[in-house]
């Protein structure tokens, strides 16, 4: 394990977060098994979609499961996929729509893969609806230190433990997921525009009622006015979108080739431009507020897919994003409150992103009856600290309210701040898993342990 | 009953805080070496000393706060590999690696030139290699190599010294060739006489060593060779153009 030229700089997918680590990447489950059942200390990673440090971990073995990526079973009526962990998202789509089938839950860009979702238990827009991805898992077979291969499914005592048990205890060999069965590949999509917090969180709230889909984006320069969108599968678009070829994304951008746009994004994430940025969005978003109007699966889902290296706009120093889960009756009190603590430090978030969710049972769920607020952040050199203090100020308000983060996205919070969200029976539940399956704590992460979880008894 | 301990892990390295974060300094006991570990770590840079003399070591460890510290006879080249992944592991990562092991010793026997041999370049073979491999994988780093004007050209009175610098400055030229497409900087350092123990013996003009240091972790951040001052730079390039025949007619010692 100390061959120099396997060492790899792994990065978070907001570019903050990075750690050298001696990278493998096993070409069957077998050969998975055999390396770990051998092996120290190791970090699991595949896609490397995680925005912090959950997919990284300095100077010990990081697995990269991304050539484990079969297909190995579908069933057409039943609508039953079992795939391996290195599978991504793309992947299983491309697999599934020609054949009427979508993924139940996706996240906003299609290069995660089975294993990170089940790890982190992703959700996406449709969470208040259908819930995180664990929901749809009918069976999942995972390698643990201690029993080898297991497999779990809805009724196993520890199913929902595994999934969300960020990639601590067991690594994820395949995974059985229940698809949703679809008639085309569109969407229909309805716009509307708020202007304030409370008017955005009512009108996400109400506009949801029957929609499948509910998302809205938050102009932070401005006070919490914002664009929301609500969408509904349609059952009688044309089946022809079904095929790959009518869901791949434009290849330019407002004329711009798309892999040369991030580049465009460089010059404008910046304090200035970005405000304007996000009040032309807004004022131009009159256009489609009030019409419905068709919009593809794949072009509604994987919005982080649009501009390929997107995550290079805010290089060096990367972003962070801070997502609260703040229980509804409290959101916009919250949420506002953290918007003016922005603007008065002079850091405000480039990007909101305003979602509903619902409470599940999966360990470490940041999922509550409530609303998240995706923030990104850029982190400049100058004001690096200025930021860190104003986030963990941020989360403290978070905590005082009863929110929670998610483990996907965080990439600052310590173990006394997350201690605040853990309660004892997570806690328990946490330690009971790793007894039975990793005694020895040999699953880690640069999350894992900054969240001091290595270290609770 | 289920308690998360309070101990704070520390930050994730970003990329944005500085550029040598984690460094290596083979040869940190006496002289250079041990000035460099000074300045470094007064920068922030979290460094692993390594050296011979375990009296040396302690006592910079006494004074510098964190200070990873290591006896190594760079005579035992086996032992490095683990014990650079090692260092790696305590660091929590590399970005620099300096490889400062030197001696300079009157050539009175055979066996003085082959311990300079030894010591100046077979010692650093191991370590410049792997930090080669590491740095070349990730895709950043630096690697720097104390090198010397002697190894400029090679005057009478210094086979060995000269011939172990000269062969440094080669190995370190091959991997700045190799890696600096890379995003690896790879710099050769040819100091003059530098006020130290090792020159102590010898009656000359010498740079302070603080100031040397100084301009060496400065110049050390640019791929290339890099001498201490314009007019060693001045005199070695004029010196290394003289033709061999010319060369051994000079009045130089």
């Amino acid at each position: 394990m100390s061959d120099q030229s396997r060492v790899r700089r792994l990065t978070g997918f907001a570019g903050y977060a990075q750690a050298d680590a001696y990278v493998h990447a096993p070409q069957s489950l077998d050969e998975l098994a055999a390396i770990l059942s051998h092996s120290e200390k190791v970090v699991l990673r595949a896609g490397g979609r995680s925005y912090g440090d959950a997919a990284l971990a300095p100077e010990i073995l990081a697995l990269d499961l991304a050539q484990l990526k079969r297909i190995i079973d579908f069933n057409e009526s039943t609508g039953l996929l079992t795939a391996q962990a290195g599978t991504t998202l793309d992947e299983l789509w491309r697999f599934a729509l020609p054949r009427g089938y979508w993924l139940p839950v996706v996240t906003g860009t299609s290069r995660t893969t089975l294993g990170g979702a089940l790890a982190m238990n992703v959700h996406g827009k449709n969470q208040f609806k259908v819930g995180a991805i664990g929901e749809h898992v009918v069976r999942a077979r995972w390698w643990t230190p201690s029993q080898g291969w297991i497999e779990t499914d809805a009724d196993h005592p520890d199913h929902k433990n595994l999934i969300g048990s960020l990639g601590g205890v067991a690594a994820l060999g395949e995974a059985t997921l229940k698809l949703r069965k679809v008639e085309s590949g569109m969407l229909s999509v309805t716009a509307l525009r708020t202007g304030t917090w409370e008017e955005s969180l009512s009108a996400l709230e109400s506009g949801r009622q029957g929609q499948d889909y509910a998302v809205g984006w938050i102009d932070l320069f401005a006070g919490g006015r914002g664009l929301l969108h609500f969408a509904q599968y349609d059952p009688h678009a044309d089946p022809a979108t079904l095929q790959r070829e009518r869901q791949d994304l434009p290849t330019r951008v407002m004329g711009i080739p798309k892999s040369q746009v991030w580049r465009a994004l460089k010059i404008l994430n910046r304090p200035g431009p970005m405000r304007l940025v996000n009040s032309l969005k807004w004022l131009l978003s009159g256009r489609e507020v009030g019409r419905t109007h068709s919009q593809s699966l794949v072009g509604f889902s994987f919005l982080l897919d649009y501009v390929p290296g997107w995550e290079r706009s805010y290089a060096p120093g990367g972003l962070i994003q801070f997502q609260p889960f703040v229980p509804k009756d409290s959101a916009a009190e919250v949420f506002s409150r953290l918007n003016e603590m922005q603007l008065e430090a002079g850091q405000v978030a480039h990007l909101g992103v305003l979602k509903r969710h619902r409470p599940d049972e999966f360990l470490f769920s940041p999922n509550l009856d409530g609303f998240s607020l995706a923030l990104d952040f850029r982190v400049v050199r100058a004001t690096e600290q200025a930021l860190l203090d104003l986030l963990h100020r941020m989360a403290a308000i978070v905590f005082d309210y009863g929110g929670r983060f998610y483990a996907a996205k965080d990439a600052v919070l310590t173990s006394q701040e997350i201690a605040r969200m853990l309660d004892k029976e997570t806690v328990e539940r946490w330690i009971d898993l790793r007894k039975k399956y990793d005694p020895e704590g040999r699953f880690t992460s640069g999350l894992i342990e900054r969240w001091g979880l290595n270290r609770v008894s | 009953m289920p308690a998360i301990e309070s101990k704070q892990h520390p930050k994730i390295w970003s990329p944005i805080t500085m550029t040598w974060k984690r460094a290596i300094i083979v040869g940190a006991t006496s002289g250079i070496g041990e000035e460099i570990v000074r300045q470094l770590s007064a920068q922030g840079t979290q460094c692993a000393a390594l050296g011979r003399r375990e009296d040396r070591l302690d006592q910079l460890a006494r004074e510098i706060p964190n200070l990873v510290v290591r006896t190594h006879d760079v005579l035992q080249t086996s032992t490095v590999p683990d014990l650079f992944a090692e260092l790696c592991r305590e660091l929590g990562g590399l970005d620099l690696i300096i490889y400062n092991a030197g001696l300079l010793t009157e050539p009175a026997e055979w066996e003085d030139d082959e311990r300079m041999m030894e010591i100046n370049l077979v010692g650093a073979i191991p370590w410049l290699r792997l930090a080669a491999d590491r740095f070349e994988g990730v895709g950043a780093g630096t690697i720097v190599g104390i090198g010397s004007v002697a190894g400029d050209r090679a005057r009478a009175g210094r086979p060995g010294y000269s011939a172990s610098k000269a062969g440094l400055h080669a190995y370190l030229e091959s991997l700045r060739n190799r890696l600096s497409r890379r995003g690896v900087v790879v710099s050769t350092i040819k100091p003059g006489p530098v006020d130290t123990e090792m020159t102590r013996h010898l009656s000359m003009n010498k740079m302070p060593v603080q100031t040397a240091v100084q301009i060496l972790l400065k110049k050390a951040r640019k791929p290339g060779e890099h001498y201490l001052s314009p007019v060693h730079a001045a005199v070695f390039t004029i010196l290394r153009a003289i033709p061999s025949p010319i060369f051994r007619r000079l009045p130089l010692e």
